[in-house]
């Protein structure tokens, strides 16, 4: 995707977004009305508990019908349904440029943004609050958290022009985004997951209580390695370089990289972290189901 | 087919380059972000093996080169089907619209240098009727009839019969010749002084010559006239006047006592004994008499043929120009000629071009640049 283009989400990704729900599952929404379960309860459609009546609660709480089983006043309360803060977290090292020979024009960060929009495109459906972060060799970037259409088009105005350069920036740098990000907010990440300070970042974010969901986004080459050649290996964040012989070093590499995945999976786990791989030949939304289809506890 | 120049196909050697550099170029790899780097462990090398890839654009390539050695190399393709339609040739002179008549369609060419088509001009060419023949004999392809037309008498002769290597059909027309050339006589012209015995003796060989008294002697510094054979049996060298003249192409009898060397005997008598010497001056020459002009010096003067005999050494016979044409009919037994090769630069030409095209057109097509 030429940079500047407006990020288009297919149709049938589109169509198959709207099976999907942006559900944390410890974030709960504080104000306003919104889909999301809250810690405030009271009148709603969601059941939550029954209470024994005290006096001030409104005559229509009560439940008549168990009244009328138990003859004690019961009320019914629900939970109420307000909104959340949904942000997205984007790796725009100079990582993120790589892309597939198959496809050279579609690189990792060009997926990322897709992914991102239709993120934005979730919580801007469910009245959410949403905001983004990018993350490169100049340090952060972000859209603040908002609602609405209009956000939406600042999110993708960001997106548009976003260019992918550097190294991850050191930990001073990141200020803005503990900032920005309360505890109770539900951050995805988007990247490669090759970036120890990256992964650290999450950690600590998990740690301090704000749900932490993670999506890393693969080549298709670094799951396949299908260098049959021999080639010049160059890691776009350090510059250093390899020469090696694709089908030599390839059992090598799928080995180690498979043990390297795991490690990243079994840390993120035990850090809270809901960890998925997308690809960059797979269609936008497979990765987003696996994440948030489970493991939201509604 | 066969090659005019074999030592062309040297330049097959060209094929090393593209060779080499398609090899060379494989080398040098163009370097691929790779951000999972850390996991790869390269200690082994990339195998340097001999391997084509694009072999479709170096098998292009390869061509080109063996088309251009090709061309170098000059190949002609013999065989083939002559093309033997009858041939109809005039000699120049003759009224070819009179010999043509009616007959539009036929291939009537002049007998002439380059052997023009009837309807130019009658060219006029200085080569001699039968060497056209000849020539024509040999550029026909073998077993195309040939009829001629030569004026009889026939001119255009040299030192053998026509020999061709087919039946000619032989057309004399009778032509009244030129006028008939006699023989020139040189007429003696005297210079300086000259002994009156000596005046005595060129004045008979005059008079036997042409039965025409001596024209009065010049001075030194006027020249002969040009058909003249000067006389210069004067004391002391030929003046300057004479010979420039000499060296433009006049002859000069000299008495014994001229000095130099290089001459060569031009007469001798019943003895053997030289009389007249000869030595080239220019595009003319000096005869030398071996002995002063009187009868006892030279006794060889009271013969009655030394005149005939002296003439027939000054000036050449001329050859006979003119025969019946019926005694000239050509002879066979000529080797045939030899089929002429057809040249394929111009073929080769065209597939070099095409050949290029599809070069450049393989070399820079944008596929090529993804794919590699």
């Amino acid at each position: 995707m030429s940079r500047n283009a407006p990020i288009a989400i297919p149709a049938d990704v589109r169509s198959r977004l709207k099976a999907l729900r942006l559900l944390p599952r410890r974030a709960r929404g504080a104000h306003g009305i919104g889909q999301h379960a809250s810690r405030s309860r009271g009148a709603g459609l969601e059941f939550a508990q029954y209470r024994a009546y005290e006096p001030g609660d409104e005559l229509r709480q009560i439940d008549w019908k168990l009244y009328a089983r138990s003859d004690r006043f019961f009320v019914r309360e629900s939970e109420r349904e307000s909104p959340i803060t949904a942000w997205v977290l984007i790796d725009a090292t100079a990582s993120a440029g790589q892309s597939d020979r198959a496809r050279p024009d579609w690189s990792r960060l060009d997926h990322g943004c897709a992914t991102a929009a239709c993120l934005v495109e979730l919580a801007l459906q469910q009245g959410d609050r949403f905001g983004v972060i990018v993350v490169n060799g100049g340090g952060v970037q972000l859209v603040p958290a908002g609602q609405g259409p209009r956000q939406r088009d600042r999110v993708h105005l960001l997106l548009r022009q976003l260019q992918a350069s550097g190294t991850w920036p050191p930990v001073t740098s990141l200020a803005p985004i503990w900032e920005r990000v309360q505890a109770g907010d539900l951050l995805v990440a988007l990247g490669d997951g090759f970036d120890e300070a990256g992964i650290v970042l999450l950690e600590r974010l998990a740690a301090a209580r704000r749900e932490v969901l993670h999506l890393q986004l693969l080549t298709a080459e670094e799951r396949d390695f299908p260098f049959t050649e021999g080639h010049r290996f160059r890691d776009p964040e350090t510059g250093e370089e390899l020469l090696g012989d694709g089908r030599a070093i390839r059992e090598d590499y799928l080995a180690r990289f498979d043990v390297a995945q795991r490690a990243l999976q079994a840390r993120l786990q035990s850090s809270g972290i809901v960890h998925t791989t997308g690809y960059l030949d797979q269609p936008l939304d497979q990765p987003l189901r696996a994440l948030l289809g489970t493991g939201s506890g509604a | 087919m066969s090659l005019l120049f074999p030592l062309g196909l040297l330049a097959l050697a060209a094929w090393l380059v593209p060779l080499l550099i398609h090899l060379a170029r494989r080398h040098q790899y163009a370097p691929l972000d790779f951000a999972a780097l850390r996991w790869l462990r390269a200690r082994i090398r990339p195998r340097q093996r001999v391997r084509f890839d694009e072999w479709p654009l170096l098998l292009v390539r390869m061509l080109l080169l063996a088309a251009l050695a090709l061309l170098l190399a000059r190949p002609v393709l013999r065989g083939g089907a002559a093309d033997t339609h009858p041939v109809t040739v005039v000699a120049p002179g003759l009224d070819a619209t009179a010999l043509r008549g009616e007959d539009t369609m036929g291939d009537w060419r002049w007998l002439a240098a380059g052997f023009p088509a009837l309807a130019d001009a009658a060219p006029v060419s200085p080569q001699p009727l039968a060497s056209l023949l000849r020539e024509l004999d040999q550029r026909l392809p073998a077993g195309a009839p040939l009829t001629v037309y030569v004026p009889d008498p026939m001119p255009g002769l040299d030192g053998e019969r026509p020999r061709l290597s087919r039946a000619v059909t032989w057309r004399p027309v009778p032509l009244a010749p030129p006028s008939a050339r006699a023989a020139a006589v040189p007429v003696l012209q005297i210079g300086g002084d000259i002994a009156e015995g000596e005046q005595r003796v060129m004045a008979a060989i005059q008079r036997a010559w042409s039965n025409q008294p001596l024209s009065p002697a010049r001075v030194a510094a006027t020249a002969p006239d040009d058909g003249q054979l000067g006389v210069w049996l004067a004391a002391g060298p030929l003046p300057s006047v004479w010979q420039a003249w000499v060296q433009q192409g006049g002859s000069v009898l000299v008495g014994p006592e001229a000095a130099g060397a290089g001459w060569t005997p031009a007469l001798r008598d019943a003895q053997g004994a030289v009389l007249l010497e000869y030595r080239p001056e220019g595009t003319g020459r000096l005869l030398r008499f071996t002995a002063a002009l009187s009868p006892t010096d030279l006794p060889a003067l009271r013969e009655p043929g030394f005149p005939r005999q002296l003439l027939a050494a000054i000036v050449a016979q001329a050859a006979p120009t003119l025969a019946p044409a019926a005694t000239q009919r050509p002879l066979r037994g000529a080797s045939a000629p030899l089929p002429t090769p057809r040249e394929l630069a111009p073929w080769l030409l065209a597939l070099i071009v095409l050949l290029f095209a599809v070069e450049r057109a393989m070399a820079t097509s944008p596929r090529r640049g993804a794919g590699a």
